[in-house]
C-alpha cells in the first residue's frame, strides 16, 4: 500500500462514496434518472481508480464487481430495481468500512463473501425480470455488518479523516497573497527601524522577532502549497506501459525523488509538459530493440525520471539512454520548417541549435504523428517553464542518450532576491540564479570580436554580461566607475553595486510586452518599486549581441 | 606643535578613514556573498545567514561611527592652520623687533603686540587640544564597535564550523571576515596611538 | 569649504573646493587634479581662506600626495597663500608666469621652488598625466596661463567664466538639473559686470577664444563662481565672443 498519497485518496474517496449514496437514493426515487445513474457510475469509478494507484487489491476487487453491476445498469442491459439499489447500497457501505481501516493504516480485509456474491449473480443475470432477493443474503448481510450503518462510524476512523481538509484553492491563494503582503511590509518596518539607528534597542528587538515570526508564517503557508513529485509522476506508468506496446519498444521505467516536495503550482502545471517529455523520448529518442542490440545497447531502453531536492530548487528530469539528438538534423529542420533562416542557423552555437526543438513550430517528424506532437509540444515545454520561473536545459550525446532538466524555485509564493544599483537605477535579481558575488579584476578580463568572457579561476571562464550595456545602453567603464560582478549561472553579470538582499514577494507587470528582461516586480524595504531581472533573457541578450544577431 | 606632525596626523586620518571604508565595504560585500550562500542552501544555514546579518548590520553601524573622524580631522586641521597663520604674522614682528632694537619706543610697542600674539596663539593652541581630545574620543568608540565586531566573528566562525557538511565556503567566507576586521582593528589602533602621541606633546607643552 | 568632485575616472580625478565660509574676500574656488596617487593645487588661493582650503582638501585626497601648485597669474586671492602651503609642504613645486616669478615671492617663502611658465606656454606631468598651460595674457593679467587636461576634457580657466555668486550656490552652473538655456541665461547675469571690468581687452579675448574652441572641453572651470559642463560651455564661449569688454567700453 502506498502511503504517500494515501491521504489525498482517502479525502477524494470519501467524497466519492457520499456522492455516490446520494445518487442511489436518488434513483431509487426516480429508476429512470440516467444522470442519477451516470453519476453514481463515476462515483465509484473514480474510487476505484485510486485504490488501484494504492494498490489495495480487496478494495479495488470489491469496487470493480460493483462497478460492473452499474455498467450494466447505465448501459440498459439491466432495470433499477429496488433489490439492485439495496445490493449498491450495502457494497458502499463495504467501501465505507474499508475506507475506515485504511484511515487507521490498516490494509482492509475482503468484503462479506455473500454480499460480494450476490453482487456478482445479480449483474451476471440475463433476463430483466424483477429478481426476489435471496433472504439468506440480506439476513447475511444484517448480521455480518451490525456496525455498518454510516451514521455512525467508529471514531477513530473519523478522526484521521477529519484531520485533513480540503480547502478550494482560491482562499489558499487569497492566504499566499496575504502573507505576500505580510512578507513586504515586515520588509519595510526592517527598513524604517534599520534607519533609526543602534538606540532603539527595542525596536530593534521587535523588528527582528516580528523578522522571525514572518518567516514562520511564510515557511508553513509555503507548506501548504508543497506537494509530493509522487503527484506529478504517477501518470506515467501507464503511458510507457500503454505507449512502448504501441510503439514495439522496450523501455524500463526507473522514478526517482517522489517524495520530493514542490509548489502546487508546479505539479498542476507540469502534468501535461511531463506526460509530453516521456512521450517524446519513447518517440524519437528510444529505438526499437533490435536497433539497440546493434549497437550493443541492452533491449530494454532505460527512461530515468527524476526529481532532485537542491537547496533552494527542485530540479526535475527526464533522461533516455536513447539514440540523442542529431543537431544537425535538427538545424536543417528548422531551415526547411522557416523556423530560422540559413544565415542565422550559421551563427548557431550548438547549444543554441538544440534549443531550436523549443521554438514553436518546430517538430522534427515528418508527419505528427499520433505519439508526440499532439497538444502539448516542446514549445509549451519550455514556456511552461519559464511561466514557472524555472530553467530548462538540454543535454544530449549521440548514441548515448538525451536528459532535458527542468530547474524549478521550492516555492513560487516568496521570491530571495538581491537588489543591485545600475548608476542610479536600483533592480532586483533572483538569488537563485546567482552562484556569488565578486570584484572585478581587469586582467581577467577577454575579448574576442564581440564575445567578452571572464576567468573566474583557472579553470572556468563565462561571459561577462555587461547590465549597464543592455539596459542603459551604455556600458560599465571599468575604472572609470565603481563596478562589481554577480556571478550567476548564466555568465558574470556587471553592476555599479550590489546592495543587500530581501525575501521578496513579485508581483506581476502585465503592462509590459510579454518578451522583456523583467520576470515582474516588487516592492522594496524602502518602499519603491523595483524591477525583477530575468537572468536568462539578460544572458540570451549579450550572446546575440556578441554574435552580431541584433 | 611641529607643524609637520599635523601633516602627518592629516595623512592618517585620511589613511585610516580610507582603510576602514574599503575594510567595511569588504566586510559588507562578504557578508552578502554568505547570505547568498545561506540562501542557495535553503533552511539548513540559517544560523550562518543570522550571523552573516549581523555582520552587515555591525559594518553599517561602524561606517556610521568612522564619518566624524573625517570631518573632526577639518576642525584640527583649522585650528592649526591659524596658528600657522599667526606664527607666520609673528616671524614678520620679529624681523621688524631686530631692525627696531635701537628705537625704545618702537621695541616697547613690538614687545607688547608681541605678547597679545602669544596669547592669541596659547588660546588657539588650547582649542586645539580640545579638538584632539574629542578627535581621540570619537576614535574610542570606533574601537567598542570594532571589539563587537570581532564577538560576531567568532559566532560566525562556530556557525560555519558547525555547517561544514552543507559543503558552503562559509568557513573561508568567515576567515575572510576575520581579516577584514583585523583590518580595521588595526589601523584604528595605530590611528589612536600617533593622536595620543601628539596630545601628549601637547599638553606637556613640548 | 566643500568638496565636490568634477570628473572622475579610475585613479583619474578633478575636484573642486568651493563655496567659502569667509565672506570679506572674494568667493574662489581651488581646484585639486589627482592622477596615480600624486596631486597639484590649481590657483591654490589667498592667504586668510587657506586654513579652509587645506582642512576641504584632507577630506578629499591624500594629504601626502600634493606634489606642486600652479598659479595662474599674480594676485593675492591666487597666490598670498604661498609661505603657508610652502611651511607645510616643503618640497612642492610651483608652476608660476615667468613675468610675474619676482613678484610673487613678495608674499613670502623666498626659498620656494619655483618652475617658469614661458609665455608661450608649456605643460608638466602629474602622476604620468599631462596637463598643458594656455596661454590666456592679458586675461585678465599681462601674463595669465588656463589648464587644459585633454584626458578629462577639463579646462581650467582662471578668471574667464568668473560670477559672483551668493553663499551656498551649486558647483553646476544652473545646479544639478540637465542643463538649458534659461539657467544659462540666468547665470549669465552674475558674470556680465566681472568681465567688463576685470578683462581688459577685446582683442586679447578674441585671441583666446579663438585658441580654446580648437579644445575639446566638457567642463570649464572658473577660479570664481560655478562650472560650464556640457552645452554649457558653448553657451559661454559665444556669449564672451559678444561681449564688449575693458577699453573697447571706455573709449
Amino acid at each position: 500500500m502506498d502511503m504517500e498519497i494515501l491521504p489525498d485518496y482517502l479525502v477524494e474517496a470519501r467524497e466519492m462514496l457520499e456522492k455516490a449514496q446520494e445518487s442511489t437514493l436518488l434513483l431509487e426515487g426516480e429508476p429512470g434518472n440516467g444522470e442519477a445513474l451516470a453519476s453514481l457510475f463515476r462515483a465509484v469509478h473514480t474510487f476505484n481508480g485510486g485504490a488501484s494507484f494504492l494498490e489495495v487489491c480487496h478494495v479495488v476487487e470489491w469496487a470493480h464487481d460493483l462497478e460492473s453491476l452499474l455498467d450494466k445498469l447505465r448501459s440498459g442491459r439491466l432495470a433499477v430495481t429496488s433489490i439492485r439499489i439495496d445490493a449498491v447500497l450495502q457494497g458502499l457501505d463495504v467501501m465505507e468500512r474499508m475506507l475506515q481501516d485504511l484511515a487507521q493504516n490498516q490494509i482492509p480485509p475482503a468484503g462479506p463473501p455473500e454480499l460480494g456474491s450476490l453482487i456478482q449473480s445479480l449483474t451476471n443475470q440475463e433476463s430483466d425480470q424483477e429478481q426476489r432477493p435471496a433472504p439468506e443474503a440480506r439476513s447475511t448481510e444484517h448480521n455480518s455488518f451490525p456496525a455498518a450503518a454510516p451514521v455512525a462510524p467508529p471514531s477513530r476512523g473519523a478522526e484521521a479523516i477529519e484531520n485533513s481538509l480540503r480547502i478550494d484553492a482560491l482562499r489558499l491563494d487569497a492566504v499566499m497573497n496575504q502573507v505576500g503582503e505580510l512578507v513586504l511590509l515586515r520588509n519595510r518596518l526592517a527598513s524604517a527601524v534599520g534607519s533609526l539607528g543602534k538606540e532603539n534597542e527595542d525596536m530593534s528587538r521587535i523588528a527582528r522577532e516580528m523578522d522571525l515570526t514572518v518567516n514562520d508564517i511564510q515557511n508553513t503557508v509555503m507548506r501548504l502549497r508543497m506537494q509530493p513529485c509522487k503527484r506529478l509522476f504517477q501518470q506515467l506508468p501507464r503511458v510507457v506501459r500503454d505507449l512502448s506496446r504501441q510503439l514495439g519498444k522496450e523501455v524500463r521505467l526507473e522514478i526517482v525523488g517522489e517524495d520530493v516536495e514542490i509548489d502546487k503550482t508546479v505539479v498542476d502545471a507540469l502534468s501535461a509538459p511531463m506526460t509530453h517529455l516521456v512521450r517524446n523520448s519513447l518517440d524519437h529518442g528510444v529505438e526499437p530493440p533490435e536497433a539497440r542490440v546493434e549497437v550493443n545497447k541492452p533491449p530494454a531502453a532505460t527512461l530515468r525520471v527524476a526529481a532532485i531536492h537542491l537547496g533552494d530548487k527542485v530540479r526535475i528530469e527526464v533522461a533516455d539512454d536513447g539514440r540523442g539528438i542529431d543537431r544537425r538534423l535538427v538545424t536543417q529542420k528548422a531551415i526547411d520548417k522557416g523556423v530560422i533562416s540559413a544565415e542565422q542557423a550559421a551563427h548557431l552555437s550548438e547549444q543554441e541549435a538544440l534549443e531550436l526543438i523549443f521554438r514553436p513550430g518546430f517538430s522534427t517528424q515528418e508527419q505528427a504523428s499520433d505519439v508526440s506532437g499532439r497538444g502539448v509540444g516542446m514549445d509549451v515545454v519550455k514556456s511552461t517553464t519559464h511561466r514557472l520561473r524555472g530553467r530548462l536545459t538540454i543535454d544530449t550525446h549521440p548514441g548515448q542518450g538525451t536528459r532535458i532538466a527542468m530547474e524549478f524555485p521550492l516555492t513560487l509564493a516568496v521570491l530571495p532576491v538581491l537588489y543591485l544599483r545600475l548608476r542610479k537605477d536600483i533592480y532586483a535579481l533572483p538569488i537563485s540564479a546567482i552562484d556569488s558575488l565578486t570584484d572585478l579584476e581587469s586582467n581577467r578580463v577577454h575579448r574576442l570580436g564581440n564575445r567578452v568572457t571572464y576567468c573566474v579561476d583557472g579553470t572556468n571562464t563565462v561571459p561577462l554580461v555587461d547590465l549597464g550595456a543592455i539596459l542603459q545602453n551604455k556600458p560599465l567603464r571599468m575604472g572609470a566607475e565603481s563596478i562589481e560582478g554577480v556571478l550567476t549561472e548564466r555568465g558574470l553579470f556587471v553592476v555599479s553595486e550590489v546592495l543587500g538582499n530581501e525575501d521578496s514577494v513579485v508581483k506581476p507587470i502585465d503592462f509590459l510586452a510579454s518578451h522583456t528582461w523583467y520576470q515582474g516586480a516588487t516592492i522594496s524595504g524602502r518602499g519603491s518599486v523595483v524591477l525583477i531581472l530575468d537572468a536568462g533573457t539578460l544572458s540570451a541578450a549579450a550572446s546575440a549581441v556578441a554574435e552580431g544577431r541584433f | 606643535m611641529d607643524i609637520q606632525r599635523i601633516m602627518r596626523i592629516m595623512d592618517a586620518s585620511y589613511r585610516t578613514c580610507r582603510t576602514i571604508e574599503y575594510a567595511l565595504h569588504e566586510i559588507d560585500r562578504r557578508a552578502l556573498n554568505a547570505m547568498v550562500l545561506v540562501k542557495r542552501h535553503g533552511n539548513k544555514l540559517a544560523g550562518y545567514g543570522v550571523v552573516a546579518q549581523a555582520f552587515r548590520e555591525q559594518a553599517a553601524h561602524l561606517k556610521e561611527a568612522a564619518a566624524p573622524l573625517q570631518h573632526s580631522t577639518a576642525p584640527l586641521v583649522r585650528a592649526h592652520m591659524h596658528i600657522l597663520q599667526r606664527r607666520r604674522n609673528a616671524e614678520l614682528f620679529c624681523r621688524i623687533a631686530e631692525n627696531a632694537r635701537c628705537n625704545a619706543r618702537c621695541a616697547d610697542f613690538v614687545r607688547q603686540s608681541e605678547g597679545s600674539r602669544q596669547r592669541g596663539i596659547a588660546a588657539e593652541d588650547a582649542d586645539a587640544v580640545v579638538i584632539l581630545r574629542e578627535l581621540v574620543q570619537t576614535v574610542a568608540r570606533l574601537q567598542e564597535g570594532i571589539a563587537e565586531q570581532e564577538y560576531v566573528v567568532t559566532n560566525g566562525r562556530i556557525e560555519a564550523a558547525l555547517s561544514e557538511r552543507s559543503g558552503a565556503p562559509l568557513m573561508r567566507v568567515s576567515h575572510e571576515m576575520g581579516v577584514a576586521v583585523a583590518t580595521v582593528r588595526d589601523a584604528i589602533w595605530e590611528y589612536r596611538s600617533e593622536l595620543e602621541g601628539v596630545l601628549h606633546e601637547s599638553s606637556t607643552g613640548i | 569649504m566643500k568638496a565636490a568632485p568634477v570628473f572622475e575616472a579610475g585613479n583619474h580625478r578633478w575636484w573642486i573646493l568651493y563655496d567659502q565660509e569667509e565672506r570679506r574676500v572674494i568667493d574662489s574656488n581651488v581646484y585639486i587634479v589627482e592622477s596615480n596617487g600624486q596631486s597639484v593645487l590649481l590657483d591654490p588661493g589667498g592667504f586668510e581662506i587657506f586654513p579652509q582650503v587645506l582642512a576641504a582638501l584632507a577630506e578629499v585626497i591624500q594629504p601626502s600626495s600634493v606634489r606642486g601648485a600652479f598659479v595662474s597669474h599674480q594676485d593675492p586671492d591666487i597666490a598670498s597663500s604661498l609661505p603657508l602651503w610652502n611651511t607645510c609642504y616643503r618640497h612642492m613645486e610651483w608652476h608660476i608666469p615667468a613675468l610675474w616669478e619676482s613678484f610673487i615671492r613678495h608674499y613670502g617663502a623666498l626659498e620656494a621652488k619655483f618652475s617658469s611658465i614661458p609665455d608661450e606656454g608649456g605643460a608638466m606631468l602629474v602622476g604620468g598625466r599631462k596637463l598643458e598651460f594656455i596661454p590666456a595674457h592679458y586675461l585678465h593679467a599681462s601674463a595669465n596661463f588656463h589648464v587644459y587636461d585633454a584626458e578629462a576634457k577639463v579646462f581650467f580657466s582662471g578668471d574667464v567664466g568668473a560670477a559672483l555668486l551668493q553663499p551656498g550656490h551649486s558647483v553646476w552652473v544652473g545646479g544639478e538639473g540637465p542643463e538649458s538655456s534659461k539657467a544659462f541665461d540666468e547665470h549669465i547675469q552674475h558674470a556680465k559686470y566681472f568681465h567688463q571690468r576685470w578683462m581688459p581687452s577685446n582683442a586679447a579675448k578674441k585671441e583666446w577664444i579663438d585658441r580654446v574652441r580648437q579644445l575639446d572641453i566638457a567642463f570649464l572651470c572658473p577660479q570664481h563662481g560655478a562650472i560650464y559642463a556640457g552645452d554649457n560651455v558653448h553657451r559661454f564661449l559665444n556669449w564672451f565672443d559678444g561681449l564688449t569688454v575693458g577699453t573697447a567700453l571706455t573709449h
